[in-house]
C-alpha cells in the first residue's frame, strides 16, 4: 500500500464521522420541513361505502339495475360490486382517440353479450391493484404514508408499496422496465408533492378478464400533485397523458381522508385461508 | 320478500337487519357466487370463527330435521371486521347465534354473512 493510499484512507477514517455529524442536522432540518402526512389514509369513495347515505344510494341503484353501467358480463359480478366499480373515477372511459373509443365500445358490446357461463369464476378476482387504479380502488384504498427527505412511501394494506423517490431522477431508460406500479419520482413544491410516474406496464387498469377498464400504452405518463386540503384530508390531482391513445390529458381529483376506526395498518392477503375453488364451473366455499 | 327458514327457536331479527348489510370490502373473488336476492336466517351453534385473510369464516352448526349441518359463512376480511368492532374472540365455540345470510349459488350449506344476533342478544354487524 503506497503512502498516498494510506494518507487517503486515514483522511477518510478521520473525516467520515465528521461528515456524518454535519449532514445529520441538515437531514433533521429537511425532515422537519416536510408536511405531516404520516398515518393511515383511505379513499373518500371507499370510506363512503360505510355510510348510511351510501346504503340508501346503493339500494336505490339496485332497485333499477338496468341503470348501472356495464362493467362485466351479466351475472359475473354482484350488482353491488358493479355499482361500486362504476363509481371509480379511473374506471370511466378516458378521452380516447376515435380508434380507441371504437375499441372500447366494441369491448363493452362484447361483454354485454357474453354469457357468464363462459367466464371462469376463478379468474374474476383482484388481490393486487395496478397503478393508477390502486389510488382509486373502489373497495378499499387504505394506505399508510411515510414521508422522509429521500422518499415518500405509500404502503397499502395488501403489502403493495409506492416508492416516490424525492432525491433522484428516474433511472436511465436502459435501467427501467414496465411494472404494475411503474417508476415514480417526486419533488416538493412547497407542501405539494409532485409525482412523475412512467413505465407502467401497458394494458387495462383493472387486469381482470371480461371487465371493462381503461387501457393505456407504455407511453402513458402520470403527473400527480398530492397536497393536503385540510388537517385530515389529502387530494391527488392526477393528470394522465398517453400520446398513443388519448386526445388530450385526462385529469381526475382523488380525495383521501384519515382512516377512522383503526389503530394500525391491518394486513390483507389472498392466500392465508383461500377456500375458494371452482367446482363444475361454479365458485364454492364449502368447508374442507 | 327474502326467503328464510329458522332451524329452531323464535324470530329474533329486527327490521334493520334486513337492509343491505355486508358490502364487498377488500376485493378478492367476486360476491356473485352468492344469491343476493335471497336471504336465509339460520340459528345455530358456533363451531369456529376463522379470523383469516382474505376472508373470515363463521362455521356454524345448524340442526335441521334432527340432523346437524355445518354451514360455512363468508365474512369480510379481518381489517374490515376489526374496524367495525369485531375481534378474533368475538364469537367462541358453543355460542348460540342467529344469522342472516345470502346463500351460495353452488356448493352445500354455505353463504355470505350479512348480519346476526350474538349470544348476548346484541347485533352482529357485517363488518
Amino acid at each position: 500500500m503506497s503512502a498516498k493510499t494510506l494518507l487517503a484512507l486515514a483522511a477518510l477514517l478521520c473525516c467520515a464521522p465528521l461528515a456524518a455529524q454535519q449532514s445529520a442536522p441538515d437531514r433533521v432540518r429537511r425532515f422537519a420541513a416536510l408536511p405531516a402526512w404520516s398515518g393511515l389514509w383511505e379513499g373518500e369513495a371507499a370510506a363512503d361505502t360505510r355510510s348510511d347515505a351510501f346504503d340508501r344510494q346503493i339500494q336505490q341503484a339496485l332497485a333499477h339495475p338496468e341503470n348501472i353501467p356495464t362493467v362485466a358480463p351479466p351475472g359475473v359480478l354482484a350488482p353491488a360490486e358493479t355499482f361500486m366499480i362504476s363509481r371509480s373515477q379511473l374506471m370511466q372511459e378516458p378521452p380516447y382517440t376515435p380508434q380507441w373509443h371504437r375499441r372500447y365500445e366494441e369491448f363493452r358490446r362484447k361483454i354485454q353479450m357474453t354469457s357468464a357461463s363462459v367466464v371462469n369464476p376463478g379468474s374474476i378476482m383482484a388481490c393486487t391493484w395496478d397503478f393508477p387504479e390502486i389510488m382509486d380502488n373502489p373497495f378499499d384504498t387504505l394506505f399508510q404514508i411515510f414521508v422522509t427527505p429521500e422518499e415518500t412511501l405509500l404502503l397499502f394494506a395488501n403489502g403493495q408499496a409506492r416508492h416516490l423517490y424525492t432525491d433522484r431522477p428516474h433511472p436511465k431508460p436502459e435501467d427501467l422496465w414496465p411494472s404494475d406500479l411503474g417508476n415514480s419520482v417526486g419533488r416538493w413544491q412547497g407542501d405539494t408533492l409532485i409525482i412523475d410516474t412512467i413505465q407502467r406496464r401497458p394494458g387495462p387498469f383493472l387486469r381482470v378478464p371480461f371487465v371493462l377498464s381503461p387501457d393505456l400504452s407504455d407511453k402513458a405518463r402520470f403527473t400527480e400533485r398530492l397536497h393536503m386540503t385540510g388537517p385530515d384530508s389529502l387530494q391527488d390531482d392526477m393528470t394522465i397523458e398517453d400520446p398513443e391513445r388519448l386526445v388530450h390529458p385526462w385529469t381526475v381529483a382523488l380525495k383521501f381522508q384519515r382512516a377512522k376506526g383503526l389503530d394500525r395498518l391491518i394486513p390483507t392477503d389472498c392466500s392465508e385461508n383461500n377456500r375458494f375453488h371452482v367446482v363444475n364451473g361454479q365458485m364454492t366455499i364449502e368447508s374442507h | 320478500m327474502a326467503s328464510k327458514w329458522i332451524s329452531s327457536g323464535r324470530l329474533v331479527f329486527a327490521s334493520a337487519l334486513l337492509t343491505m348489510g355486508a358490502l364487498p370490502a377488500v376485493a378478492h373473488h367476486t360476491f356473485a357466487m352468492f344469491d343476493g336476492t335471497r336471504k336465509l336466517e339460520l340459528r345455530g351453534t358456533v363451531k369456529e370463527l376463522q379470523w383469516t385473510n382474505p376472508h373470515c369464516f363463521l362455521q356454524l352448526l345448524v340442526t335441521r330435521d334432527g340432523a346437524v349441518q355445518e354451514w360455512s359463512l363468508q365474512m369480510n376480511a379481518p381489517l374490515d371486521l376489526y374496524r367495525n368492532g369485531w375481534r378474533p374472540r368475538s364469537l367462541k365455540p358453543g355460542d348460540q347465534v342467529t344469522v342472516l345470510i345470502n346463500p351460495a349459488r353452488a356448493g352445500r350449506n354455505s353463504g355470505r354473512f350479512i348480519s346476526g344476533v350474538g349470544p348476548d342478544g346484541k347485533k352482529l354487524s357485517s363488518g
